[in-house]
């Protein structure tokens, strides 16, 4: 390699470098903005806008959901295994809504509830035949009754 | 009266010769135009064949996901689209660099013609994102980490080329574009880990984790069949547009001029 | 068969996503080959290769012409 390209590679690398500082340090300074959603422990902390629109993400906890007779009005807790926020919304779920699903809603929270105007499902990086996910649940079922029965 | 011509005494040491000159072979227009003509329908061949595999394996074989039931099989165009766009970038950004260093004509050419496919794979994981979003989601879009990090790869990849034929001359044209490019490769990292770095509405990694794929095998095996299909569809359609690219920026050149008439 | 055009309720998903995979690539493929063969073709015509060989051919039949007449 000539002097002269030597100095021409080692100018791209210098600016690789140089942009990867930058971009770490914008997105570090970011990071909030970046992220999609308040967990319920940054709600319990303070850390979300009080009385704006923001977006909750959580799990939706098993045996918490309860639905309207009469209307699409439902209520739900969300949590991240370590704090819990009550949602309200009246709407269409997503068809991936379940109990034990991760959640991401959009809303407010009055009167210490969070208003949800939009519900979506988030799916995990799981992918399988219903037989096969049957087969875990009776496997993880079995393993329950086996250590709680003694 | 049997004369022996001896050939003249190479520059450098035979070793280095021999080392560099699978890479200068690349420099060659001409020989570059020869290889494109011959591997790219072979590779797309070998690229037709194996989608035709991996469309039956993916639609018809593989059995349908236990929560998303059919409209998972969106994957297997998906995620390929999606690997091809950031891959596809990397080689461009290589080529350009390549082109900036050793001031070679072809690596510029090489990286013009990857970006349009570029864009066409970061435009297809977007499309066929979004579409798998709606049922499975609830949205066709938001504006999440990796799904904004996916958006501004397209806007490189559209800039790459606007900014590149912006320039009425062919140098300084290669030398713009290829800092751009460049400078966009800090992307792609942030893509990837984009689902690890901060919470977003988009899983993380299936394939590429560490502790191994989570995905059952028989919907794994079309995913990684689909998956070679894309690499060498696009070595394909590179070589393609390579090839014309060539023919055209080097008509006035003798080898040109040879094969249309000779 | 319908069932599997049905694909449980998602066809227009599906289908769409993969239509539109289909007819980009296939375009991208082919486009430049069409390209390649009209650049062929146009090259063959503009360039002036052959006509100027055409030239030299008459002038040398009348340089052999004059030296047989001579």
């Amino acid at each position: 390699m000539t002097p002269k390209r030597k100095q021409r590679l080692m100018l791209v690398g210098l600016l690789v470098l140089g942009v990867s500082a930058a971009a770490a340090l914008t997105l570090t300074a970011l990071q909030d903005n970046i992220n999609l959603f308040f967990s319920p422990t940054e709600v319990a902390q303070g850390e979300a806008p009080s009385g704006a629109t923001f977006r909750l993400g959580g799990m939706v906890v098993d045996g918490s959901v309860k639905r309207s007779q009469t209307d699409l009005n439902v209520s739900f807790d969300l949590t991240d295994t370590a704090e819990v926020v009550t949602v309200q919304y009246a709407g269409i779920l997503p068809d991936l809504f379940r109990e034990g699903q991760g959640i991401v809603t959009t809303g407010s929270i009055e009167n210490g509830v969070f208003v949800a105007r939009e519900v979506l499902a988030k799916h995990d990086e799981n992918y399988m035949p219903p037989e096969v996910s049957d087969a875990l649940k009776k496997a993880n079922a079995k393993q329950y009754q086996t250590s709680t029965g003694q | 009266m049997n004369q022996v011509i001896t050939p003249p005494a190479p520059k450098n040491s035979a070793s280095k010769g021999r080392k560099w000159r699978w890479f200068h072979r690349f420099g060659s227009p001409a020989w570059v135009y020869r290889f494109a003509s011959n591997w790219a329908p072979r590779f797309g061949v070998v690229a037709g064949v194996l989608f035709l595999i991996g469309l039956y394996q993916g639609l018809v074989v593989a059995p349908p996901d236990y929560q998303m039931g059919d409209s998972y099989r969106i994957i297997f165009v998906h995620v390929p689209s999606a690997w091809l766009s950031m891959f596809s970038y990397f080689v461009m950004a290589v080529a350009a660099a390549i082109g900036l260093v050793w001031r070679m004509k072809v690596a510029n050419i090489t990286a013009r013609s990857i970006a349009p496919l570029g864009a066409l794979f970061t435009f297809c994981a977007l499309v066929t994102g979004s579409l798998w979003g709606k049922p499975t989601w609830g949205t066709y879009w938001v504006w999440d980490a990796r799904l904004t990090s996916e958006l501004i790869l397209l806007f490189l990849f559209i800039g790459f080329i606007a900014l590149h034929d912006a320039f009425e001359d062919r140098r300084t044209a290669a030398r713009a574009s290829a800092i751009l490019a460049i400078v966009g490769v800090v992307n792609l990292p942030i893509i990837h880990f984009s689902v690890e770095w901060w919470n977003t509405l988009h899983q993380g990694s299936t394939v590429t984790r560490l502790d191994g794929p989570t995905i059952d095998s028989r919907m794994l095996s079309p995913l990684l069949i689909m998956f070679l299909a894309f690499n060498f569809y696009f070595a394909a359609a590179v070589l393609n547009r390579l090839r014309v690219s060539l023919l055209d920026l080097e008509r006035k050149t003798n080898w040109v001029k040879e094969l249309v008439h000779g | 068969m319908a069932e599997f055009f049905h694909m449980g309720g998602h066809a227009y998903f599906i289908w769409m996503s993969y239509a539109i995979v289909c007819i980009t690539f296939v375009y991208a493929f082919f486009s430049p080959i069409y390209r390649h063969r009209k650049l062929l073709r146009d090259l063959s015509k503009t360039n002036h290769g052959g006509k100027t060989k055409k030239v030299i051919a008459t002038l040398k039949s009348a340089d052999d012409e004059f030296s047989q007449s001579s």
